[in-house]
């Protein structure tokens, strides 16, 4: 092999662990602990109860938020964000009593049906979807 | 050499008989099958004694092959209620802060005190 070569390659190494360690670096070390994502939420919170209050977002039966019909690429990305938060507490919790996330979903679920205001969309456990009454 | 290719019961030849056969085919006739039937020959019968042997073996076989019951068991599955109150209390714990500041939920429907009960007069 070429000693221009090698030099090449080297430095082509070199270059990626530069650009790489910086970027590994900002990630988290470990698992993301509540009491940030319960910040997150909160940061959170106007802009999909702005969306909740106009019906493009609805609470599903196991306990995450869902876009009803045609929503934007905005409520969509919210969604994802919250839904992936509220995984995270669902499993969480699930591990600490030793049952499935999915009935920690839908215990959070019965409960968000029970408290949401009027005009909230929400979805019956049958998966039928309605507008909360007073 | 003379050992032979094939088992001469089951309708083989040998080496040996290799040379004896007939050149040519019989002739066959308006109304005969082509190749003749299975016992139009000597080799031929004893082909078909062979199958049917076989046939003979292998049926009664298949049919003791043993076949067991799939048993399907009950499952038992014991929902801890207290469990469920336990995560309840968990949840509400997170998520109170946030359900108080949302604009969507009402905040937790706290039970009213109950008034004192009267004093019973004599």
């Amino acid at each position: 092999m070429k000693p221009a070569l090698v030099f090449r390659f080297l430095f082509a190494a070199w270059v990626a662990l530069a650009v790489a360690g910086p970027a590994r670096a900002q990630a988290p070390a470990g698992p993301i602990p509540l009491s940030v994502l319960r910040k997150y939420q909160e940061k959170r919170l106007p802009a999909l109860d702005a969306l909740k209050a106009r019906g493009v977002v609805g609470e599903n039966n196991h306990g995450f938020v869902e876009v009803r019909g045609n929503g934007s690429d905005y409520a969509a990305n919210l969604v994802a964000d919250e839904n992936h938060d509220r995984a995270v507490v669902y499993t969480v919790f699930a591990r600490k009593y030793n049952i499935a996330p999915e009935q920690v979903g839908l215990l959070r679920a019965k409960k968000i049906a029970e408290k949401s205001k009027p005009g909230i969309w929400l979805q019956a456990p049958d998966g039928i979807w309605y507008q909360k009454k007073n | 050499m003379n050992a032979e290719i094939f088992p001469a019961a089951c309708g083989g030849v040998s080496k040996g008989k290799l040379g004896r056969r007939p050149a040519s085919p019989a002739p066959v006739g308006p109304g005969k099958p082509l190749g003749g039937s299975p016992t139009s020959s000597a080799g031929g019968k004893a082909a078909f004694k062979c199958r049917l042997l076989f046939c003979a073996v292998a049926l009664p076989l298949a049919g003791c092959v043993n076949v067991k019951p799939i048993e399907v068991k009950p499952i038992h599955v014991t929902v801890d209620v207290n469990v469920n109150v336990k995560v309840d209390k968990s949840l509400d714990n997170y998520f109170d802060d946030i359900d108080e500041k949302s604009t969507t939920t009402t905040p937790d429907a706290k039970p009213a005190p109950q008034p004192a009960p009267a004093p019973a007069t004599p």
